[in-house]
Formats: structure tokens, C-alpha cells, sequence
């Protein structure tokens, strides 16, 4: 027989036993990707200052020669449908898995204050802006597997936010 | 084994030194390093396993911005475990939740017999499962107190009690523990 504190103390390390949702390594990541890129992007925001107007011609310039050709791409930005009839494919179907999701997820209620739907939303539009910025890498480089890939993880990780939290839902706040 | 943990303290303070520096490969090998035990203290206070996820990245972005006031006076486990657990507060007080509201005494029903550890690990199991099932003014100062190293003092200071309040609060957490451990 052992006291309560012996327990708590002599097995500590027991205590930690949980692993946090899956892919936590993969939203880290992005998180931490954001936040090296914001903080860096404070220095080098002084430093391009002087020199946007001259990128802003140049770039126009370029724009310009390269969809001369092809008027339906005057966006700097690509999605994956435009990159063959293949990922148009995928992209409609992982668009369409992700809708009927959202869908469910808007109609379902939660009295549980601690739960906000505002904070699914939110998470959300930021794999959106992840998504948006993989669109112009895509436009830089349109063969580039790893950002296919990654746009397609956009994707996904949004589906299984959804799953989760519906299932989350279903569970706790019937 | 005195060689090995030299081997790693320095392999350690080169990852710190590389973090300070903004490194994000040697962010993410910290954040591999800690993760497990950071995630469980924010779910123990939060019982919420997305909240705890969340709130346990936002303590590592946290650490990595203020790395420079890291002094290395404490180990670097028990800086970002502080990191961790005031975010994790600071997510429960915008949560309102309220902590002087402890629940009252005679809401539990004393019991005074410990756990028996015939099987440690059911028995841990079983203690674990039994601390998400506490109200979470017992759960907080349980953990607080038993898993986290902090005394009655910093205890008090938290939930805006006294320091003999929180040896009380303790006392009574441990009750309901037993008590759901019976059951």
C-alpha cells in the first residue's frame, strides 16, 4: 500500500503517457514555418522597400511575355487543376470530400462552451492561406512534385480537421 | 554514462544555441525532444486534447521568440515547462474559467484509504483516467502540486486563495480521486 504522493512521485514519468492528435508534427511544422517567415520577414521588408518598384516593372514585364500566349493564366498563381486533366481530377474530388464535410460540420450544434466553431473556421482559412501561398510556387514552378504534394496535404489536413471535430462533436455534445 | 550525459548536454546547447539563431530544423528536433511531456501537462490542465495540442505549439513558438532571456539557471526542460503551463493558464482565464471556484467540502465524501499497487501500471492507468474525471479546480491543483513541482505559495497565487486554502483544496482533491478510484 502506498501513499498518493509516493505514487504521483516515484512514477512520474508514468504520467505522460498521452501522444498529441495525429499529424501534430506536420501543423508544428507549419506554425513554426509562419512564424520564422514572419519574423524574417520584418527585416526584409526594410531592405526590399527600395527596391519594389523596380521588381514590381520587372515582374510585369515577365507576366507579360510569359502569358502573352496564353490569356486564360493572368493570375501569378496556379492550382492544381491547371497543371493537368489528371490533378483536375483529384482536386475536384478532394474539393468535393471537403465540401460535403464543411457541410456537415455548419449544421451540427454544440452546447459545450469551450468549443468554438469560429476557431475550426479560423484554422481553416490558415491551411487556405498556406494553399494560397503554395498556388504562386506553383506558378513559379509547375513541375515542383513537392509543392503537388503539398497543396494536396492542404487538402487533407483540412478534411481531417473537419472529421475530427464532427466526431468530436457527435461524442460530447449530443 | 557521466561521458554520454556531457555528450548530450553539448549536443543540447548547440540545438539551443541553433534555435536562438532561428533555426527552424533545430526548433523542430526541440519540439521532438520535449513534445510529449509539454502536450501532457497542457492536457492534464486543459482535459482537452485539441486545446492541449494547441496550446502547447503556441508555448513552443512562444519559447523559441524569448529564447534569449534563457538564462540556463534552470534546465531547459523546466524553463519551457513554465512557458507551457502559464500559456495553458492564460488559455483557461480567456476561457473564463473561473479558479477561484473550487468546489466546496461537502460535496465529497472523505475517503481515507490509499491505492493499492498490485499492477502499477493498471493502477496508473486507472489513476490517469480518474484525474480527467476530477472538476477542474481539483484537477488543476492536483497536477499543480503532485506533477508540476509547484508549492502551495505559487498555488495560492493562482487561484487567489491562501497558501493553507490550497493545502486544504489539495487534500480534498485527493479525496475525490480516491473516491472515483473506488468507484
Amino acid at each position: 500500500m502506498e501513499n498518493f504522493d509516493d505514487i504521483f512521485s516515484k512514477y512520474r514519468n508514468e504520467f505522460d503517457a498521452e501522444e498529441p492528435p495525429e499529424n501534430h508534427f506536420l501543423r508544428f511544422q507549419q506554425k513554426l514555418k509562419k512564424q520564422n517567415s514572419s519574423s524574417k520577414q520584418l527585416i526584409i521588408r526594410y531592405l526590399v522597400r527600395f527596391s519594389a518598384a523596380a521588381a514590381v516593372f520587372v515582374f510585369a514585364f515577365l507576366l507579360f511575355q510569359n502569358t502573352s500566349g496564353k490569356p486564360e493564366i493572368l493570375v501569378s498563381k496556379l492550382s492544381l487543376k491547371d497543371i493537368s486533366p489528371e490533378y483536375m481530377e483529384v482536386e475536384s474530388f478532394l474539393e468535393s470530400k471537403f465540401t460535403a464535410k464543411y457541410n456537415q460540420f455548419v449544421k451540427l450544434e454544440c452546447k459545450e462552451t469551450i468549443f468554438s466553431k469560429d476557431k475550426v473556421i479560423n484554422d481553416l482559412k490558415e491551411i487556405d492561406k498556406t494553399y494560397s501561398n503554395l498556388q504562386k510556387e506553383l506558378w513559379k514552378q509547375p513541375d515542383n512534385e513537392r509543392v503537388i504534394n503539398a497543396m494536396i496535404d492542404c487538402y487533407r489536413s483540412k478534411e481531417m480537421i473537419l472529421t475530427r471535430v464532427i466526431t468530436h462533436i457527435e461524442k460530447n455534445c449530443s | 554514462m557521466k561521458v554520454l550525459k556531457n555528450k548530450y548536454r553539448v549536443l543540447h546547447k548547440n540545438l539551443i544555441d541553433r534555435c536562438k539563431k532561428g533555426d527552424s530544423a533545430a526548433q523542430f528536433e526541440i519540439y521532438k525532444l520535449y513534445h510529449k511531456a509539454m502536450y501532457n501537462s497542457c492536457l492534464r490542465l486543459l482535459n482537452n486534447s485539441y486545446d492541449a495540442e494547441d496550446v502547447m505549439q503556441e508555448a513552443f513558438l512562444k519559447a523559441f521568440k524569448k529564447l534569449d532571456s534563457f538564462s540556463g539557471e534552470v534546465s531547459f526542460g523546466a524553463w519551457l515547462k513554465r512557458i507551457v503551463i502559464n500559456q495553458s493558464l492564460d488559455f483557461l482565464r480567456k476561457r473564463k474559467i473561473d479558479f477561484a471556484e473550487l468546489p466546496a467540502h461537502s460535496e465529497i465524501a472523505e475517503s481515507n484509504a490509499e491505492p493499492v499497487l498490485e499492477n502499477p501500471q493498471e493502477m496508473l492507468a486507472q489513476i490517469r483516467q480518474a484525474m480527467r474525471k476530477l472538476p477542474q479546480g481539483y484537477r488543476l491543483i492536483l497536477s499543480l502540486y503532485l506533477l508540476e513541482g509547484y508549492d502551495h505559495d505559487e498555488i495560492a497565487e493562482i487561484f487567489s486563495i491562501t497558501p493553507s486554502g490550497s493545502r486544504s483544496q489539495l487534500s480534498r482533491a485527493k479525496a475525490k480521486l480516491k473516491l472515483l478510484l473506488k468507484n
